[in-house]
């Protein structure tokens, strides 16, 4: 499918422009990744918002299942009596060729390494993955610290087991959080990284945490730590921490 | 603009003027010289917006009208990114400029323009680079907001990071992201960000730690969530904070402008207003707690955001001395506020096609909206990208004029039929006449306009003005200019080889004042609106361009 979507698109490019079609054989993530920039700074704006998930004034280009040809049709001639303009002349080649590339892994089209599709989840698990994802950007939300199949972010290390419980998940062991003294003040931290001449940590202290980076001399470690899960949990109730452990056991296990 | 509201906008304009004539002693009583001070940047370009008060205002006069003509190039910095353009503002503090391009920060030494350090941020996996306002630099740190949501301080000697904190999860949030240049308050540094809601966080300067967070949306038990329809549509309504505010540290307050709701789609029942968007927000700095607001435009439909700058000085207005915040909105029109109250004292259109509503009252309200019916098409002036954009004014307390880039343009406004699906905008000629840009220099509080110079296409960047009576500013041909600050006159032009779309800055390194403007045409300047054919020939690029007077002629 990908193989022959992109041959259309190279004959396309080529009837079109005649000129170097070669772009569309880079490697497809620096394509896309120019056509994110390309994108963020032509197609965003008023138009299709960051990420082409909806401007003021021009539809959302995200997750609709478009498709490269399509696409590309659309980026090189416009569609009349809308502002959606013409780029075929205004955009070199390969800046159109990774606009449409960018575009096409907004639809899914494209393989992201490490994640599962995640089919057949319960409703109870689907609502746990709901709950589980900051989407609101409300904050306090379990991917604020903690990324699964690709998404999160990752102040901890990848979920590995699994609470059984709600009760258990509160009263999780932590035992990666120790407390830090920098400048004779002790805080809650999760050491990421050490190296000879510098210290990562994160400061759990408030929430969101904190990314500090240190002289590993100006940090005093101690390895316990009053810090509890419970206290980032604050907004779930205990129903919703069981369908968070749905979504989580549901997840297949490298 | 039909000839009615021609007549009533007169009318409103000759109504200020008589307002506001007989001022000779309370004008004395405008800005004090502490708050002159407090409004002008001096030998560093200290904030964004010049200083916290968003003058965009220098003292500086060893560039002036009896010399500019001499200004010559004394460096240029190319950032690599020829796609992307240069939207960002300069920070400059002992001699240093600190310049963010999309995901790299720079160091550069303001004498001679030599690489310092160089940052480059690695934004989450699946980010693209994102457009970038500029940075903040305090408390020996330079602060960076992010495409993916992140705050991070760099140390100001070294570039390295010293902190960093996500505002918000961007693989998860739906539209959260920060292109604003941050905003230094106290001990606090605030960022504007995009989300399903928009929202203001405020961080710790020293630890980054979080301080507080006001969504740009009423939520429920918010003054002003009855605004909204007993449905969900609050919660991904955006209004996003997109550009910087305004900071009054005696009134210990933050100024914050809010950006359009819902992208603008149709909702069905005009009256919901949808706080807070469109407005100017006042949040204490020390809770986030929101003192008062002011919606201009309630339950918009044209795409008129209020998130421009916020200009915050002390004048007369109807013979009484007043704390004033000001804003030169989207919309075509200037509203005034008093800045401790939030008290509407007035607004008065700047753009001359002008035909959302036939007028604003004295008490702000709308009158006459031109409604757009589902389904049917409407001229609506100013367009949708604004009678002024994001490029920012300029206020010189030596002449008290405002420096005002205005675009002539309307655009056929489309709201589908079916509800909650985005409009279409496509843009026009104003009536009768072509699309142009007047640049003005008009009395800040009753917008009398002291003298216009005319451009055939438009003039999105900011200006600067400054104390050798000289403003300056940029086309997208890539021209950037001096003007004498009291007539208008042009008085110097180079050609910088690229469309100008940033904010030029001014500032002394070395015994010599310096005048640095970004030059290479950031998002948007290159595109045609469909009746300028000559954009195809404004050049791309990404790089700063920074005059002087020769060494000998100083």
């Amino acid at each position: 499918m990908m193989k022959s979507l992109r041959t259309i698109r190279t004959l396309i490019v080529f009837l079109m422009f005649v000129p170097s079609a070669a772009s569309a054989q880079q490697g497809q993530p620096n394509l896309v990744k120019r056509g994110g920039a390309v994108f963020a700074e032509t197609c965003t704006g008023y138009c299709h918002g960051a990420d082409g998930a909806a401007g003021s004034s021009a539809p959302a280009l995200a997750g609709r299942g478009l498709d490269a040809d399509y696409i590309l049709k659309v980026v090189s001639y416009g569609v009349e009596k809308t502002a959606m303009p013409a780029w075929g002349q205004r955009l070199p080649t390969n800046d159109l060729n990774a606009v449409v590339a960018y575009v096409e892994s907004l639809n899914g089209l494209t393989e992201s390494a490490n994640v599962v599709p995640l089919r057949d989840l319960t409703p109870e698990a689907e609502h746990g993955r709901d709950l589980f994802f900051d989407a609101d950007g409300e904050l306090k939300k379990c991917s604020n610290c903690h990324q699964v199949n690709g998404k999160g972010l990752s102040v901890t290390p990848q979920i590995g087991t699994v609470p059984a419980d709600a009760t258990a998940l509160r009263n999780l062991a932590t035992p990666r959080v120790s407390t830090a003294t920098v400048d004779g003040k002790a805080f809650p931290a999760v050491v990421v990284t050490k190296v000879r001449d510098e210290m990562k940590l994160y400061d759990l202290t408030t929430f969101p945490p904190v990314l500090l980076t240190l002289a590993p001399s100006a940090v005093k470690l101690s390895d316990t730590s009053s810090w509890q899960h419970s206290s980032v949990l604050g907004t779930y109730t205990d129903k919703d921490l069981e369908s968070i452990l749905a979504f989580l056991r549901a997840i297949p296990r490298p | 603009m039909t000839r009615s509201s021609q007549v009533t906008a007169l009318l409103l304009a000759v109504g200020w003027l008589l307002a506001h004539a007989p001022q000779t002693r309370a004008q004395k009583q405008a800005d004090t010289a502490a708050q002159i001070k407090k409004g002008s940047t001096g030998t560093d370009w200290p904030s964004h917006g010049g200083t916290n008060l968003s003058w965009r205002y220098s003292a500086l006069n060893q560039i002036n009208t009896s010399n500019v003509k001499k200004l010559v190039p004394a460096w240029n910095f190319q950032t690599g990114d020829y796609q992307n353009g240069l939207d960002s503002t300069p920070i400059v503090v002992d001699g240093v400029m600190y310049l963010s391009a999309f995901d790299d920060v720079f160091a550069l030494d303001g004498a001679t323009g030599e690489l310092i350090w160089q940052y480059n941020y690695e934004p989450l996996a699946g980010f693209s680079t994102g457009r970038n306002f500029g940075v903040a630099v305090a408390d020996g740190k330079v602060f960076l907001g992010t495409h993916d949501a992140h705050l991070v301080a760099l140390d100001q000697k070294t570039g390295k990071e010293v902190w960093k904190v996500a505002a918000d999860d961007a693989s998860s949030c739906r539209r959260c992201s920060i292109e604003v240049a941050p905003l230094i308050a106290k001990d606090k540094v605030i960022v504007g960000e995009s989300g399903p809601r928009g929202r203001l966080t405020a961080f710790d300067l020293k630890t980054g730690r979080f301080a507080w967070r006001f969504y740009t949306i009423a939520g429920p038990g918010d003054p002003g969530h009855e605004t909204w329809p007993d449905d969900d549509s609050w919660k991904t309504a955006g209004s996003h904070p997109w550009q910087t505010g305004s900071y009054d540290a005696e009134l210990n307050l933050v100024y914050w402008g809010t950006g359009d709701c819902c992208g603008d789609a149709y909702r069905g029942d005009i009256k919901f207003a949808n706080l807070y968007s469109e407005s100017i927000l006042a949040l204490d700095v020390d809770t986030g707690k929101l003192r008062w607001y002011y919606q201009e435009v309630p339950h918009d439909v044209w795409d008129f955001d209020a998130a421009w700058e916020l200009l915050i000085m002390d004048r007369p207005v109807r013979g009484k001395l007043r704390k004033l915040v000001m804003q030169f909105s989207k919309s075509g029109y200037t509203f005034v506020l008093d800045r401790e109250t939030g008290e509407f004292l007035g607004a008065y259109p700047y753009a001359k096609t002008n035909n959302w509503v036939k007028s604003i009252d004295e008490t702000g309200k709308l009158i006459g909206r031109n409604e757009t019916v589902p389904g049917k098409t409407t001229n609506i002036c100013p367009s949708e990208d604004g009678a002024k954009e994001w490029g920012q004014v300029a206020y010189s307390p030596r002449t008290e004029l405002v420096y005002l880039p205005v675009v002539e343009m309307c655009n056929d406004l489309i709201l589908p039929v079916t509800p909650n699906v985005a409009p279409s905008f496509v843009f026009t000629t104003p009536p009768g006449g072509p699309s142009y840009t007047h640049l003005d220099a008009v009395n800040p509080v009753t917008g009398e306009v002291q003298w216009t110079y005319p451009y055939k296409f438009r003039i999105w960047s900011s200006i600067v003005a400054t104390a050798g009576d000289l403003m300056f500013t940029g086309d997208p041909e890539g021209h950037f200019f001096a003007l004498d600050a009291r007539t208008g006159k042009k008085l110097w032009s180079f050609q910088t080889g690229g469309g100008n779309h940033g904010s030029p800055v001014t500032y002394m390194a070395g015994g010599r004042q310096y005048i640095a403007t970004p030059s290479g045409g950031g998002t948007n300047v290159l595109l045609n609106r469909g009746f300028w054919p000559e954009a195809a020939t404004w050049r791309r690029g990404s790089t700063l361009v920074v005059f002087a007077l020769p060494e000998e002629s100083k």
